[in-house]
């Protein structure tokens, strides 16, 4: 199905690719007789920038098709919309005829920039309007499809900064490899850029990307030095995320298991941790009628485990800001993941539960048996914890750690219903 | 001003630079970034660049 496009206005039946004449076949399509079989964006079949059309010639089926699925696609994870910006970035556009008038659409999907710049925008502003969780509200469409479709517009700004075009015989293998060393050598930079966040030297990394930005401003009159953006967001994105995740590795780094006979074995201010997993074993303490423990557990990357025995109710606040959080019968997971439960509930046992995980998961065990040594696939029953917290109690809360009684504390967040 | 300067590397630069300064910020410990706020931020920086590259009609 032929469209009304810049470059044919008046479409009609003989602008089908199978329809044309010989002399006005496109050049792909020429060349194809010799050689191999190349995917291009169509020139004449286009509604937006010709990738459905290309795909339709390449594989001899109506374009129309290929649009419904990449519309549908947007629907079912959004998969197919990021393909359809990468073959618009990357696919080239279809040769034009000798004579004929070139398509600045076709050649240059400029739309694509400013479309997804606009939603890049209206993602970060919506981060001030809906709860402070940027992947909520109306302008969710899927944090892979956003991420993605960004990197693919800094590489398409990248590669309009006037880099030279390698063709000839070699020239697929050369792009091949400098393309390798790129993406290495941004990867160093990353790696560098989060190391130097997580031992404390942050800064020079900050002032780093100043300067590039400087350079950039400094450039600006000769239009050429665009490329900065790229190492520019490789140091800047691994400095923020490691910041804001708050992993120092002067912190310890690996896998702890905790098992506590009593509580006093309990640290008065919790575990914390750097990157790695904390599995805390709360099925051996000295649980008893009447009593009321505190916990506090803050990861910076990785896995939070937490297992009690199945009569004892556990009063949560726990968070993750990138993961999940998952306590028997409930599950909590995104950006900002949150779950409070039971912090009315004056049942004992009790454990009450604080728990943070910048990047990762927590998690709540309530099964006798299950280990938690390994990512558990069994927490236990939500029945049980239904039932543990249901008993009425007025046992103080033990807020230093030790198990000795003292004055009921405060809740640290408001008070909430009970979930599940 | 669209000939003597590319509008796109401008607007970058002036993006980066305050991305630079959040972050310097935030390692002296003047502010405090989370996770959403650093995604939101390069989100918006990146969203700029690109929003600015496209509506640059010069498009060098």
């Amino acid at each position: 199905m032929s469209e009304q496009t810049p470059d044919n206005p008046n479409p009609g039946p003989g602008d089908r690719p199978d329809d044309l004449p010989t002399e006005r076949q496109p050049e792909a399509a020429q060349r194809s007789e010799h050689g191999p079989k190349r995917l291009f964006r169509s020139r004449r079949d286009r509604v937006w920038t010709g990738v459905a059309g290309g795909l339709g010639e390449y594989f001899r089926i109506d374009p129309v098709i290929i649009r419904i699925a990449f519309a549908a696609s947007v629907f079912i994870g959004g998969l197919g919309a990021f393909a359809y910006i990468a073959m618009a970035l990357f696919v080239p556009a279809e040769p034009g005829v000798p004579g004929e008038k070139p398509s600045a659409a076709a050649d240059n999907p400029r739309w694509l920039a400013w479309v997804v710049g606009a939603v890049a925008i209206a993602f970060a502003l919506s981060w001030g309007f809906w709860d402070h969780r940027p992947f909520h509200g109306p302008f969710f469409i899927g944090p892979p499809l956003v991420i993605l479709a960004l990197v693919a517009g800094a590489i398409w700004i990248a590669r309009g900064s006037g880099t030279p075009r390698i063709s000839g015989p070699g020239g697929v293998l050369l792009r091949l490899t400098i393309a390798t060393a790129v993406f290495i050598a941004l990867a160093v930079c990353a790696v560098i850029s989060a190391w130097a966040g997580a031992t404390g030297h942050g800064v020079v990394v900050a002032v780093a990307v100043v300067v590039i930005g400087l350079g950039l401003l400094a450039s600006a009159g000769r239009g050429n030095a665009r490329w900065l953006i790229v190492p520019a967001v490789a140091l800047a994105a691994p400095l923020g995320i490691v910041s804001a995740a708050n992993i120092r590795f002067s912190d310890e780094i690996g896998d702890r298991s905790y098992t506590p006979n009593t509580f006093a074995d309990i640290p008065a201010d919790g575990y914390q941790f750097g990157v790695g997993r904390i599995a805390i074993d709360l099925r051996q303490a000295d649980w008893m009628p009447g009593s009321v423990q505190r916990l506090n557990v803050d990861l910076g990357v990785g896995d939070v485990f937490v297992a009690v025995p199945h009569d004892v109710c556990v009063s949560s606040d726990l968070d993750a800001d990138v993961g999940e959080v998952r306590v028997p019968g409930e599950d909590s997971n995104g950006v900002d993941a949150h779950y409070e439960a039971n912090q009315s509930s004056k049942a004992t046992p009790r454990l009450v539960l604080h728990g943070h995980v910048d990047l990762g998961d927590v998690r709540v065990v309530n099964d006798d048996d299950v280990s938690i040594r390994h990512r558990p696939d069994d927490q236990g029953s939500a029945d049980d914890m239904r039932a543990a917290c249901a008993a009425p109690g007025d046992t103080p809360v033990a807020g230093d750690g030790a198990g000795k009684p003292e004055a009921p504390a405060a809740p640290d967040t408001p008070q909430k219903p009970e979930h599940g | 001003l669209n000939r003597r300067f590319d509008r796109v590397s401008l607007a970058a630069g002036l993006a980066v630079v305050a991305m630079g300064v959040v972050l310097w910020l935030d390692q002296a410990g003047d502010v405090h970034l989370s996770l959403g706020l650093v995604g939101a931020l390069l989100a918006a920086v990146l969203g700029l660049i690109l929003l600015v590259s496209g509506l640059d009609e010069d498009g060098s």
